[in-house]
């Protein structure tokens, strides 16, 4: 029977598939994520359960093995509830993008054929963007908007999920 | 010879002081795990340089002297960027850097 659980990111992973010592690993985790510790306590506490996991293979691998993943995504969960961190939306990816590939908001205004003011209040959450003008904007600088199901962050899901 | 380097992420944005996105968080992680053997903390600490009133993130990242260099230029050009800082403090065998 498959036992999915799904990321704050959208990514899905069985949990029944996990080997044997993953899957006990991540019941420990579990249990101390719902006694809802401080989020950092928390991220020490199942770094620390990995820890033989990480001598035996690269870095690149762990950091791809659905354990490591859920116990990120657990941590997250932790940290909004705990409000030492926030939830992402697509402005945040928008703001990142323009942050990383161009030199100033007006550089990436330039490109894409929008007024700055216009993308300001857009990114303050001042005003709202048409799907059609995002879709226009993204377009021009190599990417593409996908529809995802709608994850909140609440612990009862990852509960259902997991055990 | 491994190098310990210290780091401190600020906690907030800098220029509009909100929380940052759990996404950026993840994806600092996973890559200080992926390049560089995993990393001590993240502890919260005062901040208390250049003008940074808010707290921080200590992370302490373990790595080849000859690695240095690169990890640097990822606070650069990644790190200083993505959390909206003007500079990131980053200290190596004692020796503090605010890189911008």
């Amino acid at each position: 029977m498959q036992n999915i659980y799904k990321t704050l990111r959208n990514e899905i992973y069985d949990v029944s598939g996990l080997s044997k010592e993953h899957q006990e690993i991540l019941k420990k985790v579990y249990k101390k994520f719902e006694d809802n510790p401080d989020w950092l306590e928390f991220k020490n506490f199942w770094r620390a359960q990995i820890g033989e996991i990480r001598k035996s293979i690269s870095g690149k691998l762990l950091v791809n093995l659905p354990l490591y993943r859920i116990c990120q995504d657990l941590t997250s969960r932790l940290g909004i509830q705990q409000g030492e961190i926030r939830t992402s939306d697509y402005r945040d990816q928008l703001a990142d993008i323009i942050r990383l590939k161009y030199h100033s908001r007006y550089e990436f205004c330039k490109e894409v054929k929008i007024d700055e003011s216009y993308l300001s209040k857009t990114l303050n959450k001042d005003s709202n963007i048409s799907i059609k003008k995002l879709e226009s904007i993204l377009s021009k600088v190599g990417y593409e908007i996908r529809l995802v199901p709608i994850e909140g962050n609440s612990t009862k899901k990852v509960s259902d999920a997991l055990f | 010879m491994k190098v310990e380097v210290t780091i401190l992420v600020p906690t907030v944005e800098d220029d509009t002081k909100r929380k940052h996105p759990y996404t950026r968080i993840e994806d600092l992680e996973k890559y200080l795990d992926e390049k560089y053997e995993g990393f001590q903390g993240p502890m919260l600490t005062p901040g208390s340089y250049k003008g940074q009133s808010e707290e921080s993130w200590k992370y302490k990242v373990a790595m080849s002297e000859n690695q240095v260099e690169q990890f640097k230029d990822f606070l650069r050009k990644y790190v200083r960027i993505i959390f909206h800082q003007k500079v990131i403090y980053c200290a190596i065998k004692g020796e503090v850097e605010f890189l911008e």
